[in-house]
């Protein structure tokens, strides 16, 4: 069952349900009003006649039946009964007024009057006194015009419903319609994305209701998609194009140095050329395993207590060797006094291998000026910052540092893979911590890390 | 045991203050209470609402929230409690009842006065400091060459 007939059915059966409550309740009122209405008429009728017949003055007996038999129609099937009630209060039979039980009389006794229905007979019942005696009048007749106009309420009623029903349905077909449109027009429109036109995207109405927040999620949706897609070819195409160039300079030493017979000085030049372009690329392919490998946070890791500013001691001692002419400094002037605040979860050759690639690089885009690695401890976390005073990050890259491969358009000048960072956040974030890069093209760059600190087990 | 009110701005550069108190008294156990000063509301609805109102509250950054940290294990021996608290209105019996309320001994300064408006009701208590004859301790920030980064954490550092 589509929403569409869900909606239909539920609107038809509620709105439907509450006219035929309406109809039904109105149908009730009128009735009894009519009933109680049919009662006065024969209450009165059984009062004149009662006065025509047993009153004792002739004058006014007379003037009664004139009155009663000019002005008063009779009604269908309308009898008098008079029942004199003896002294022993037993009340003589009529055939007619079988129907009446015992406690009708008892009733018009205490409380002068009473009335009774009997199938399409209605008996009004009056009690009458006068210095002849006590008489019960009872007056009988049939509800005929009350019938045929509760008929034609009926009928009236009953098409009323029929049509309200009709109208109903129709006006739910034409609401359920207009109320799925927005989200068929999205299935149509979805439907139509593929991997080749992922830039298409929903239209979102001018409004905040409901559905073009749905259109803004997928929009949201197709966003990410995109760019993970983009991110995707980037890397496709850049590692192709940075693990090309070795190979075509390795190709072209080796061909320079086949095609004659050259000197040993050349071939050994030409051998020195290509074990370094060789490096270069296993260097390449290393650190794409790196990145890879710390791609998947579901990898058992092998964790283990590491004081942070050890960590750092190491660091700096693995960047003096690489780059003897760094003018890295350690900054403890925050360090706190409990030492347990500085231990910290990770596995330490990670862990070193991302911040040395965040030295390295301190060092290396600010031509080695001076660059401070500090430390410090909040409640929770180890803070590590790193501040060169290098060429910095123009604004309009950020966004896109983490990108494998990805260099800054002011970096031509030095020589990078792009690698480095989007291994130091994989590797922070798989020990649960952040990086956040602050950057001003040509003033400097400062990276905050931060890493949850131990906690001891209570 | 010493109470001193620090005022702050809530940059980072205004905890700096903090290591010049603890070189200075720092002999003795520091509770130290940071007080930014905003001015009272002047609407009826504001001032009812006032003590359910957080709004103020959003002023404290979590880069400030971390430096406090940072300091207090900094300096973890020394400095009992550290707090952030809210002057709410510029008056001298308001700021004298503040003073009693946290039982304040000295008010340190920067001798150098930076004042940046955090919020938009924030104000300088500087005025209120001066005339509540509290002993007032100007404590000398070391000039820093760099200008950008404001608001980062480098200049909780000293180098």
């Amino acid at each position: 069952m589509t929403i569409r007939n869900k909606i239909l059915g539920l609107f038809t059966g509620l709105t439907v349900s509450i006219i035929v409550m309406m109809v039904a309740f109105a149908y009730f009122l009128i009735n009894r009003q009519s009933f109680d209405d049919f009662y006065k008429r024969l209450e009165i009728r059984a009062y004149i006649a009662a006065r025509a017949r047993l009153t004792t003055d002739e004058g006014n007996s007379a003037a009664y039946a004139e009155i009663r038999n000019e002005h008063l129609e009779r009604l269908p099937h309308e009898k008098e009964y008079f029942i004199r009630l003896d002294t022993i209060g037993k009340p003589p039979r009529y055939p007619d007024l079988s129907p009446l039980r015992s406690g009708f009389y008892d009733k018009i006794k205490a409380f002068g009057k009473a009335t009774y229905r009997y199938k399409d007979t209605f008996f009004q019942g009056v009690l009458f006194e006068n210095e002849a005696g006590r008489y019960i009048v009872i007056v009988s007749a049939s509800n005929v015009y009350g019938k045929e106009f509760m008929t034609e309420l009926r009928r009236t009623l009953l098409i009323c419903l029929i049509l309200a029903a009709v109208v109903i349905v129709t006006a739910g077909l034409f609401f359920s319609r207009y109320i799925l449109q927005p989200v068929r027009q999205i299935t149509a429109r979805v439907k139509n994305i593929r991997a080749h036109n992922l830039h298409l995207r929903l239209d979102t109405p001018d409004s905040d209701d409901e559905m073009s927040e749905l259109s803004l999620t997928f929009n949201n949706m197709l966003d990410r998609l995109e760019t993970a897609f983009e991110t995707q070819n980037n890397f496709v195409s850049n590692a192709s194009h940075e693990l090309g160039t070795p190979l075509t300079t390795i190709i072209g030493e080796a061909e320079l140095a086949l095609n004659k017979k050259r000197s040993d000085e050349q071939y050994q030049q030409s051998l020195s050329v290509i074990l370094r372009e060789a490096e270069r690329l296993e260097h390449i392919t290393k650190s794409l395993l790196n990145l890879a490998q710390t791609g998947f946070t579901d990898k058992k890791q092998r964790l283990e207590k590491i004081r942070t500013d050890e960590l750092i001691f190491t660091v700096k001692e693995t960047i003096d060797r690489i780059n003897p002419e760094n003018q890295v400094e350690i900054d403890y002037s925050m360090l706190p006094e409990e030492e347990d605040k500085l231990l910290i979860l990770g596995d330490p050759q990670l862990l070193q291998l991302a911040l040395s690639n965040i030295v390295q690089n301190a060092c290396k885009y600010s031509d080695n000026r001076p660059a401070t690695i500090a430390l410090a401890a909040t409640d929770n976390d180890n803070v590590i910052i790193i501040k060169d005073n290098g060429i910095g990050i123009p604004a309009q890259d950020l966004p896109f540092i983490y990108d494998p491969f990805f260099r800054a358009s002011n970096t031509s000048g030095y020589k990078g893979y792009g690698i480095g960072l989007p291994l130091a956040r994989n590797i922070v974030r798989l020990h649960g911590g952040n990086i956040i890069v602050n950057s001003w093209e040509d003033q400097g760059t400062e990276i905050r890390i931060t890493l949850p600190t131990y906690k001891r087990p209570v | 045991m010493k109470h001193v009110l620090i005022p702050t701005d809530f940059s980072i550069r205004s905890l700096r203050v903090v290591h010049g108190v603890v070189e200075r008294f720092g002999g003795e156990p520091l509770n130290l209470v940071l007080m930014h000063a905003i001015e009272m509301p002047t609407s009826i609805m504001d001032l009812m609402m006032l003590s359910r109102r957080t709004s103020h509250h959003d002023l404290i950054t979590a880069d400030y929230k971390d430096a406090c940290e940072i300091i207090k294990n900094k300096y973890a021996s020394v400095i009992q409690s550290m707090k952030t608290e809210f002057l709410i209105g510029n008056g001298k019996g308001v700021f004298r009842n503040f003073l009693l309320y946290h039982n304040i001994d000295i008010i340190a300064c920067a001798a150098k006065e930076e004042f940046r408006k955090a919020g938009p009701n924030s104000f300088n208590p500087a005025e209120l400091i001066r005339k509540s004859k509290y002993p007032v301790q100007q404590i000398p920030l070391t000039p820093r060459k760099e200008k950008y980064l404001v608001s980062a954490m480098s200049e909780l550092f000293e180098a």
